[in-house]
């Protein structure tokens, strides 16, 4: 039993004294020790001859196998014992080696791999390859040696660090694969000596520390010129073996391996790493340039013996490890990590010695108790679950399908919103290629996933809002007093979570149906939360907080516009007091960048949207979601209203007492002032754009205050509670009629009045427009012709000779939501004005022909309808009566029937262009949004 | 170095005002000067109104209801300079045959059938028509399409048949809803209602067959649906004569004073009949119009029309003395809004007197060649300048005094009169012969016609 080493060196200098030592430490010491430099830069040859003598050493610049295969006719002896330049043999390695191969009368025989240089942590025990070209060790990462994986086991390869192999079977293997010169040839050598009989053994008891250089993309070579790309010829390394060395189902094989690809590639973007997901392609397709190479290898290779199935993983390993990737992120997604807050409540405790406090999270409760028995007696539970049965008692409305006020009926199905968002031609009024609203894409994905319903989409938003609201406040409120004062007094967070809660219905949006204010109301917590990420130390953390400050500020923009010239206006003013007064710090691009970035993420997201408008007109950028809606007076900007329906507006004034007598502590002056900032901006930015009338091709429209209101509201909110923070009176100390007590009982008193008698008139005595659908004048047959074609339309001509008749065309079942600001962009048709003007006063054939081709089926008068106009109509030729459910309604139906796409049109070029633009956008700011991952892989 | 050895104190300046504290006090002035400044609250509705304008009438349809005797003459009062066409047609056919009529002037249509015209351009302000019988005068105006007309003096009944005609010029139907008064109050559960008339059709409806037996009625028809042209045919006779037919041409709509041109100097009999459509009932006093003045006929005592019905007086005696010195105009005045006519015989032939609207403006009518035609005028409350002008030429500017009535004769060979009053009047052609007499009112020339403002609706509903 005679062993001869071989030693294969390259630029092993750093290892090689210690792989010497070791080899030279050995129990049972090889009979020869033969030793190759593959083209050093540094002095491992020295170090080997030094070491080995002269004669045993060579030179040759090559490769691993050809380095191999240069050494082998100089072998006498039984066994080869192969070691790398960064493998360190235990001294019993050989020993045990040799015995349990002999025992076991394998071929092959492999030790217990240990990582070099901590030396107790487990690398490989045999390895193998699944079925999608991963190399499974079947060891979890950094697991400790505690002796469970001691038993000898066959395997189907082990790594050629330290495996000790039979001569003739080398030599019968034709040694290792030339087309595999650094990674992999370990698997399809042990691979092939399967296919041929021979037994390959892992032998625990001999122990090799190995460094794992070529992995780690330590090691240098001509071959791995740059350290990252070990991925990449690792992957194809597993991928050849694979294609070449697999008996059956290769065809099948092939294409599972392209559709695994795709796979992992995903899952690498998802971890934001593109690297990676580049580099599986690149794999892909190098290894299919070479397919003509694999196939004639696969043709040389001798016939398999024995089958290898047993030695490789079971089938679903794969998908366990798609399953851990996924959960993985979700666990990742859901937690979060702990926000600054916490953060810096943990590191003030530790600085302070004090045992960290938990997480303050009021759904966890105590462990040692039943569930139902916890909820029943926690009052928080009972309290939050009488609010929320309140809030839903209050919003019953919501429960059904909601129109009316400034809300449109809802579209039938989810696919409308869809083909609203996504296409460029839009068959409403006479045709028009006018952007959507940037709301529709994210209503149409949450209507998908709601049961493909939009009515349910509506009715949610409605639904959710007083308690979304009231939900980010309140995590907003304890996140930034505990940032800027250091402690959170709950009792006040709860009182600002419920003022805010009240801001969407007290303010008159809920009961008007101006969902983009509801929407806006409830986001604008969630997004202050995101925007406090923004003063992180990390810059990893403060690119985290753009990004998703950038999309949450996208979905503001795309329900109230007004929101991103606030958020311009804001990030101007703290960029410019940061150069003033801090600059250095100012100056860094990982600090002023990500706030740009927080500005031009939504024109990326809503890009249709943003150059749609800017080629119609840049003025719509003020427009209010929905249709046209009061404007608030300035008393009702600082009550907090909107103008129209809505809470008194007494009790809206109320809240500016807490809020200006937040001005007066000193101890929170700063923040308070941040606040009040706020306000002013929001005060003069309304005051401007309250002077303003956009002329949109439709008409003129006031530009939209409402986040206006609601973010003066807000600020005056945190405000209180910022300076309300360690207000409480003690026990001890304090006259009960200190003046300050009473006057700050007063407050408080005067605080909570407000929101309660806004909750109140909206829970009980709140008139809405919710259950107010805009007149359905239009008989039920004429909206369905409309299902043959959008070309089937109806012109509804009102009013009276006197005051003047206005007219509008009516297709399909009416203006839904999301379609108003497309038509408000559009303006009416000229020649269908000039068309309806001429069939007022009189109606030619001529004219009627007009209207056929405008797409017109029928006319309606709805009462009460003009005589002098009915009339004239009655008086026309090729125009027959309809009729009207109301007999005061006057109709009429054109002999000659439009054409179904008498208003259809081509989608502009530019558009599709667009949106997949906009559709990229929004998948790579969804992935630059994702959580932080706990390690990022070389 | 300080004066106070071991004594280290900053000298501050107590006056320097903080940044903290004058934010705190900017921040909220700032913002209350943006709300002075703002704009007040709009509720983006439209409220503007937006006035029509008037355009030179373009299309005018006229009906002259069939006829054995006489033929119809067709005049153009319109002053036009474009030519203009003028189409008839006979209802219930298609075929249209041009009219050669100028600008002014006039044309003879002989068709003993009803005959449907329709005028474009030019032609269209000022169409007037009537058939004009003889040698014992008669003449019934051409009916141009309107919303609401008034008959009042009609019946049926043995001795007093009244006939409505509706003609539908258009193309698609037309509906009229026809509501009748008798002196026994408003003719309920008749099928008056809803009459449909297909395009370019003719419907003739005998009051008869509607509402049998009631002698005195008021007639009015509204037509919801289209357009329709009436004209009503009244024959009247005594019990045990023959029949005497005259038109029946649409009266003024209720009002508090109605008046009743172009009485003739003798009758033999006089018939004032009052419809009372309102829900009180109506005092009302006679006063007869003069040459000079308007003064109240003696032994006429006040009549008393209760709501809803029709009441006739008979006027004979109390109107032959008066009417028989001077051309006269009977003035009914009344407490709540009534309709009134008033028949009379002359000479054996049956003349209706229908209450004429009093107008400002251009009025006209055909006038008939038989018998010495004169223009008789009565002013209503205030009184002007009225020029007549006759198509052959003569134009005359007389000053019509209030409350009075002027007689001017026609020329010769004149076959339209245009009148211009300043002041509001009412106007007829009266014609009369040995043999009897007729009337034709003047009509109001519509030159212009009323295009609401149409623009498309915004803010959308």
């Amino acid at each position: 039993m005679t062993v001869t080493a071989l030693l294969v060196s390259h630029d092993g200098a750093r290892w090689l004294p210690a792989v010497l030592e070791g080899l030279a430490g050995q129990t049972r010491q090889p009979d020869h020790v033969l030793a190759i430099d593959t083209g050093s830069s540094d002095d491992s040859a020295d170090l080997l001859r030094e070491a080995l003598g002269a004669d045993a050493v060579r030179e040759e610049e090559c490769s691993f196998p050809e380095a191999i295969a240069r050494l082998l006719p100089e072998v006498t002896t039984e066994w080869v014992w192969i070691l790398h330049d960064d493998a360190n043999p235990a001294p019993t390695a050989l020993a045990e080696l040799l015995a349990t191969a002999t025992r076991h009368d394998a071929a092959i025989a492999g030790p217990k791999l240990r990582e070099w240089p901590s030396l107790s942590r487990l690398l490989e025990l045999g390895v193998s390859l699944s079925a999608t070209g991963r190399r499974e060790t079947g060891l979890e990462r950094g697991e400790y040696d505690q002796g469970q994986h001691d038993k000898v086991r066959e395997v189907l390869a082990v790594n050629t660090a330290g495996m000790l192999v039979r001569r003739d079977a080398l030599e019968s293997l034709d040694g290792f694969d030339r087309h595999l010169p650094l990674y992999g040839n370990d698997i399809d050598f042990g691979w092939r000596a399967a296919r041929a009989g021979l037994r390959t053994v892992v032998v625990p008891s001999a122990v090799v520390f190995h460094a794992e250089a070529a992995h780690r993309g330590v090691r240098r070579s001509a071959l791995s010129g740059r350290r990252t790309r070990t991925h990449r010829y690792e992957r194809e390394a597993a991928l050849y073996t694979l294609l070449v060395n697999r008996e059956k189902w290769f065809l099948p094989g092939l294409l599972r391996l392209l559709v695994g690809t795709v796979l992992r590639a995903l899952g690498y973007l998802l971890a934001r790493q593109p690297g990676h997901a580049g580099d599986e392609f690149a794999a892909l397709l190098n290894t299919l340039g070479h397919l003509p190479a694999i196939l004639r290898r696969r043709r040389q290779l001798p016939a398999a013996v024995a089958t290898t199935s047993g030695l490789r993983p079971p089938w679903w390993l794969p998908y366990r490890h798609g399953l851990d990737t996924v959960t993985d992120f979700a666990s990742a997604v859901a937690l979060q990590g702990r926000d600054a807050a916490e953060r810096r409540r943990a590191a003030r405790a530790e600085r302070l010695g004090l045992p960290a406090p938990a997480p303050v999270d009021e759904d966890e409760l105590a462990d040692d108790t039943g569930l139902v028995a916890r909820y029943f007696t926690s009052p928080l539970a009972l309290a939050i679950t009488a609010a929320a049965i309140l809030g839903l008692w209050a919003a019953r409305v919501a429960f059904g399908p909601i129109a009316g006020g400034a809300l449109s009926p809802a579209p039938a199905a989810a696919g409308d919103w869809w083909h609203l968002a996504l296409d460029g031609w839009h068959q409403l009024g006479q045709g028009t290629d006018a952007p959507a609203p940037g709301y529709v894409l994210p209503l149409a994905l949450v209507a998908t996933l709601l049961f493909g319903s939009p009515t349910v989409a509506v009715s949610v938003l409605f639904l959710i809002a007083v308690p979304f609201a009231g939900w980010g406040a309140w995590r907003f409120l304890r996140a930034v007093c505990e940032l800027v004062t250091g402690r959170v007094d709950t009792t006040v967070a709860v009182w600002g979570a419920i003022a805010y809660a009240a801001v969407p219905v007290a303010s008159g949006a809920w009961g008007q149906g101006r969902f983009g204010i509801v929407a806006s109301a409830v986001l604008l917590p969630w997004f202050a939360h995101v925007v406090t990420g923004l003063f992180e130390t990390s810059a990893d953390r403060r690119w985290r907080a753009a990004w998703r400050g950038g999309a949450m500020l996208a979905l503001l923009t795309a329900f109230t516009p007004s929101a991103w010239l606030v958020a311009l206006l804001g990030v101007a003013v703290l960029l410019g007091l940061g150069f003033l007064l801090a600059r250095d710090v100012v100056a860094s691009r990982d600090v002023w960048l990500p706030l740009v970035v927080v500005l031009l993420v939504p024109a990326a997201l809503m890009l249709p949207g943003a150059v749609g408008m800017i080629g119609h007109d840049p003025a719509a950028l003020f427009l209010e979601a929905g249709r046209l809606s009061p404007t608030p007076a300035a008393i009702d900007l600082i009550s907090g209203r909107v103008g129209g329906l809505g809470a008194p507006i007494w009790a809206g004034l109320l809240l500016l007492v807490p809020g200006l007598a937040a001005l007066v502590r000193a101890r929170t002056r700063v923040p308070v002032l941040a606040c009040w900032i706020l306000v002013a901006v929001a005060a003069v930015v309304a005051a401007i754009l309250s002077h303003v009338t956009v002329s949109l091709p439709a008409g003129p429209v006031r530009p939209g205050l409402g986040f206006l209101v609601v973010v003066i509201q807000g600020a005056l909110v945190c405000a209180a509670v910022l300076a309300a923070q360690g207000l409480r009176p003690k026990r001890t100390g304090v006259h009960s009629q200190d003046w300050r007590f009473v006057v700050g009982g007063l407050i408080a008193l005067v605080a909570v009045l407000g929101p309660v008698v806004g909750l109140g008139w909206w829970a009980f005595d709140g008139d809405n427009e919710l259950d107010r659908p805009p007149g359905t004048d239009v008989p039920a047959y004429m909206v369905q012709a409309a299902d043959e074609g959008r070309g089937h339309g109806v012109l509804v001509i009102r009013g009276d000779a006197h005051k003047g008749i206005t007219w509008e065309v009516h297709r399909g079942s009416g203006i839904t939501l999301g379609e108003d600001e497309v038509l408000a962009l559009t303006g009416p048709d000229q020649r269908l004005d000039r068309a309806v003007r001429s069939l007022v006063s009189r109606a030619t054939p001529q004219i009627l022909d007009t209207l056929t081709a405008e797409g017109i089926d029928y006319v309606l008068l709805p009462t009460p309808a003009s005589a002098q106009v009915a009339a004239g109509l009655d008086a026309a030729d090729g125009l027959t009566q309809a009729s009207a459910p109301d007999p005061r309604t006057r109709a009429w139906q054109l002999e000659k029937s439009a054409a179904g796409d008498a208003v259809a049109g081509q989608d502009p070029w530019w558009h599709r262009v667009l949106v997949t633009l906009q559709l990229l956008a929004i998948l790579v700011v969804a992935v630059l949004c994702g959580p932080t991952r706990q390690e990022e892989d070389a | 170095m300080n004066d106070f050895p071991g004594r280290r104190v900053a000298l501050s300046n107590a006056r320097k005002v903080r940044p903290a504290t004058a934010i705190a006090v900017g921040a909220p002035a700032i913002t209350l000067l943006a709300l002075l400044v703002q704009a007040p609250a709009d509720t983006q509705h439209d409220t503007a109104r937006y006035e029509p304008t008037t355009h030179a009438l373009t299309s005018a349809d006229l009906f002259c209801p069939a006829s054995d005797r006489g033929s119809i003459r067709i005049a153009s009062a319109s002053t036009s300079t474009d030519a203009g066409s003028l189409t008839q047609r006979r209802p219930g056919t298609s075929t249209r045959t041009a009219v050669p009529l100028q600008v002014g002037g006039s044309r003879t249509i002989d068709s003993p059938e009803g005959v449907l015209l329709h005028a474009e351009g030019g032609l269209a302000p000022g169409l007037t028509g009537a058939r004009l019988g003889e040698p014992r005068p008669s003449a019934r105006e051409c009916a141009a399409p309107g919303g609401v007309r008034w008959f009042v003096g009609a019946g049926s009944g043995a001795s007093h048949l009244s006939t409505l005609t509706l003609a539908n010029p258009d193309g698609g139907p037309a509906v009229a809803d026809i509501t009748i008064w008798s002196t026994d109050g408003e003719l309920q559960d008749i099928e008056s209602r809803g009459l449909t008339i297909s395009g370019g059709k003719v419907s003739t409806l005998a009051l008869e067959s509607l509402a049998p037996d009631a002698h005195e009625l008021a007639v009015r028809v509204v037509v919801s649906r289209g357009r329709l042209a009436a004209s009503v045919r009244d024959e009247f006779g005594k019990v045990g004569e023959a029949l005497r037919t005259d038109a029946l041409p649409a009266g003024a709509s209720p009002s508090l004073v109605q008046v009743l041109p172009g009485l003739t100097r003798k009758a033999s009999s006089r018939v004032l009949t009052l419809v009372n459509p309102g829900h009180s009932e109506a005092q009302v006093t006679l006063a007869i119009a003069g040459g000079r003045s308007t003064f109240a006929p003696s032994g006429v005592a006040e009549i008393r029309v209760p709501a809803g019905r029709v009441v006739v007086t008979d006027l004979t005696k109390a109107l032959a003395k008066v009417t028989g010195s001077e051309d006269t105009s009977l003035i009914v005045r009344s407490t709540v809004p009534v309709a009134a006519g008033l028949r009379a015989t002359v000479a054996g032939d049956l003349v209706h007197h229908p209450a004429i609207q009093l107008r400002t403006g251009l009025l006209s009518s055909v006038v008939p060649d038989v018998g010495a035609p004169t223009l008789v005028l009565t002013a209503g409350e205030t009184g002007g300048k009225v020029t007549v002008r006759w198509d052959s030429g003569q134009e005359t500017t007389v000053q019509l005094n209030a409350g009075t009535t002027l007689a001017v004769p026609a020329p010769k060979h004149a076959h339209l009169v245009t009148l211009d009053a300043d002041a509001p009047v009412a106007a007829v052609v009266r014609t009369q012969t040995k043999d009897g007499a007729a009337l034709l009112p003047l009509r109001a020339v519509a030159t212009e016609l009323l295009v609401p403002a149409v623009r498309p609706a915004w803010p959308p509903r």
